[in-house]
């Protein structure tokens, strides 16, 4: 009897351990065998010819799945997605992030190495960390379209490699003076940070919100912080490379607290609007339209959308002038997105195909003809573009205004949500400077220790 | 006893194998993660004690993420149990229109966190929300005020949105647990010339105390866990104004420190687990036979 009961009970036990497991090997090894299916694919395609010569015969009926973030899918992208597959037979399957929750959400997908064939994301080192490009991503180096780049000083890794492709706007930000609103206040554009504090006050006193930067939006609170370290820098070459070897942090940084502290000072004394935690980057457009406001932060792309939204010209009201905050007078040139391909994909030979396609002359005419913005690619220049990102480049070009990059992309170890969220702290005079630098430069200190950088 | 009858001993295996896979054992890898540097950055998982812990208990998000979800839980708790006891006693009476309310009084508790949340951000928009307009009524400046974007009201709200949507679910257990009493109790109390109030204080409320203990024990420990309401409506901003536990638990993961995610969860598993049998012991105290 009981043997009878015992052997009943081991076959089960044993059916039921092998079935669980036999499940999960059995999903493990239809994934090594596609991978291997579509890695063998590639490379038996690509010894078979050269990928860029393919034709509608080679591709027809392929898919390649694409992930992008609502802020950077363009129509003029989808414009190339369509005319590939009419061209190729190529389906772009593209997954658009809600663009609050596309940082969080590619960050997942390279941790859990669930990849799609082309993702898109911000080129800074703080993105590039995380993808671990060397080991995560193609080199794309030598590819046919790199030579039409002006520059790839801009984009590549700290390894000197290229792993993403910027087909994308090369975009200046600036603070955007309303030209409306400061004759009607009577009021000069301002060329120095006491010319527009002087304006605020002005600006203030007649009812108008005198800086709308759309602090609800967290990421704001980092944008305006951009040229946090650009002074310091000016002063000492190794400043960067002092921070990445923790020879010093934010807190040490003469430039940067005093951007703090304007941060916290304007915000104090009003100039942000009653409650800047309502404001948002959306919001923007209606602030610029509806003249709520003297001044905004803006990017030479963002005209040719309040152009599109607004009516042609309503644009042409604003003025770039540079971030005039804390010691800074540059503009902030800020890194472009990126098309990147994940080495483990299958279909990388389609993928680089395709990036290839959109990177031909025409292609690329169209597409920036269609976004109207600056383009990082050798003669392609937007044959219509705003009146004041033209003047911006003007003066970029005559030397009036010089550039910057962001802090965050030559400074290692960043936590970008958390240096925004904190910021929003500081922008509600509930941080102060000091408390921000002593925290922020807390969790950098962690991160920093995890990269293995020297001196953490 | 007819064995033939019975399941076969050997299947409680089936749900132990599953539950092991599933549950025990990564709860047992979050323990072990948090005491590893394991971070998105690299792949090595080396020993380090107790530091990611320290490093948490060091950052004042964590402490704000601690501080508001204790609020959260103790305010949700007390509300959600005042008004749903409330509303159950007034729908155990005989009026007509019981069944209809208790329904409209559930239906929040049947919503999708998500649209609630959506439903709420809609609500109390600065300018154009209903709530605004409401209150212009009575005072113009209140049509501008921003409830989820002022670090001093947007908890506040959230509290309010969930004790909204919460006070349901406690009506329904409670009006179980009110229907379980028998009436000769209350007969016999308004023979002896008790007051309503006697009555409840003395009758109703001790033979609630199982009611009382389950509803208490789920508000506290959903509170606790508080996830999906703040994420609907404030994103945890703005600044850290309505972080909780959970969602400086997904900041971390969120920004690669994988282990210190991990020890922020097992602070938060334990802090429900000595919270649950605290309160459990409680009530097993106070309940009283029929």
């Amino acid at each position: 009897m009981k043997k009878r009961r015992v052997m009943p009970m081991l076959m089960a036990g044993i059916f039921t351990v092998s079935a669980i497991l036999g499940g999960c090997s059995q999903g493990g090894d239809d994934k090594g065998t596609d991978t291997q299916k579509g890695k063998e694919g590639s490379q038996q395609e690509a010894s078979g010819g050269d990928i860029y010569e393919y034709t509608k015969e080679d591709l027809d009926g392929r898919t390649i799945s694409l992930v992008t973030s609502q802020d950077w899918w363009k129509d003029g992208m989808q414009a190339l997605v369509d005319e590939y597959k009419e061209e190729f037979g190529v389906k772009v399957q593209v997954e658009i992030l809600p663009s609050d929750t596309a940082s969080e959400v590619i960050k997942s997908k390279f941790t859990t190495k669930e990849l799609p064939d082309i993702i898109m994301n911000s080129a800074s080192p703080a993105e590039l960390t995380y993808m671990n490009a060397s080991q995560n991503l193609e080199d794309l180096t030598d590819e046919p379209w790199v030579e039409k780049l002006n520059s790839i000083d801009g984009f590549v890794d700290t390894d000197g490699r290229l792993y993403g492709c910027p087909l994308a706007a090369q975009d200046y930000w600036g603070f955007c003076v309303n030209r409306e609103v400061f004759e009607k206040c009577g009021l000069e554009i301002p060329e120095s940070k006491e010319d527009l504090v002087d304006a605020f006050k002005v600006l203030q006193e007649k009812g108008y919100t005198p800086f709308y930067f759309g602090a609800g939006d967290s990421w704001m609170c980092g944008n305006i912080t951009s040229s946090g370290v650009y002074a310091d820098s000016q002063k000492d070459s190794d400043l960067i490379q002092k921070f990445n070897t923790n020879e010093m942090n934010y807190g040490d940084s003469e430039s940067f607290n005093a951007m703090l502290q304007d941060l916290y000072d304007w915000s104090k004394d009003g100039y942000f609007g009653k409650n800047p935690m309502a404001q948002s980057w959306d919001g923007q457009f209606a602030a610029v339209a509806d003249n709520e406001c003297g001044v905004l932060i803006g990017l030479t792309s963002w005209f040719n959308e309040i152009d599109a939204k607004y009516g042609e010209g309503t644009a042409d009201k604003l003025t770039m002038i540079p971030y005039y905050i804390g010691t800074n007078d540059t503009i902030y040139q800020s890194t472009s997105t990126q098309f990147y391909i994940p080495k483990d994909g299958k279909n990388v030979d389609v993928s680089k195909h395709f990036i290839n396609w959109c990177a031909s002359d025409e292609n690329l005419q169209t597409f920036y003809d269609s976004i109207g913005a600056v383009s990082p690619f050798k003669d392609i220049e937007p044959s219509k573009m705003t009146a004041p990102a033209k003047d911006l480049l003007d003066k970029l070009s005559d030397g009036t205004y010089g550039v910057h990059v962001s802090h965050n992309s030559v400074i290692q170890g960043q936590d970008w949500d958390s240096f925004c969220q904190l910021l929003q702290e500081v922008v509600m005079n509930r941080y102060t400077p000091k408390q921000f630098c002593d925290e922020y430069d807390g969790i950098r200190e962690g991160i920093c220790q995890s990269l293995g950088l020297e001196g953490f | 006893m007819n064995y033939k009858k019975m399941y076969p001993r050997y299947l409680w295996m089936v749900p132990l194998v599953i539950y092991t896979l599933f549950y025990i054992l990564p709860g047992i890898l979050g323990i072990y993660y948090s005491f590893v540097n394991y971070t998105i950055y690299n792949d090595s998982k080396e020993f380090v004690g107790f530091a990611n812990y320290i490093q948490m208990f060091s950052q004042n998000r964590f402490r704000v993420g601690l501080g508001n979800t204790m609020l959260f839980a103790v305010l949700t708790t007390v509300f959600k149990n005042l008004i749903g006891l409330a509303m159950a006693v007034a729908l155990n009476t005989s009026i007509r229109s019981r069944n209809v309310l208790r329904t409209i009084f559930y239906l929040p508790v049947i919503l999708s966190t998500l649209i609630v949340g959506q439903v709420f951000q809609a609500m109390l928009q600065p300018d154009t929300g209903l709530i605004n307009h409401i209150l212009s009524v009575f005072s113009s400046s209140a049509l501008s005020f921003d409830w989820l974007g002022n670090p001093n009201t947007a908890m506040w709200m959230v509290i309010l949105v969930e004790i909204w949507k919460g006070a349901g679910y406690c009506m329904v257990i409670y009006l179980a647990g009110l229907q379980v009493i028998s009436k000769e109790y209350y007969e016999a109390a308004s023979i002896d010339g008790a007051t309503a109030w006697t009555s409840f204080k003395s009758i109703t409320l001790p033979l609630i105390v199982p009611s009382i203990s389950i509803n208490v024990l789920l508000s506290v420990v959903n509170g606790l866990k508080v996830f999906d309401i703040i994420i609907a409506l404030t994103g945890g901003g703005p600044g850290m104004s309505t972080q909780v536990l959970s969602t400086t638990i997904y900041s971390y993961l969120g920004s690669g420190a994988l282990s210190t995610g991990c020890a922020a969860n097992v602070v938060l598993t334990v802090f429900v687990i000595v919270v649950f049998f605290a309160l459990n012991k409680l009530f097993a105290k106070l309940e009283v036979d029929h």
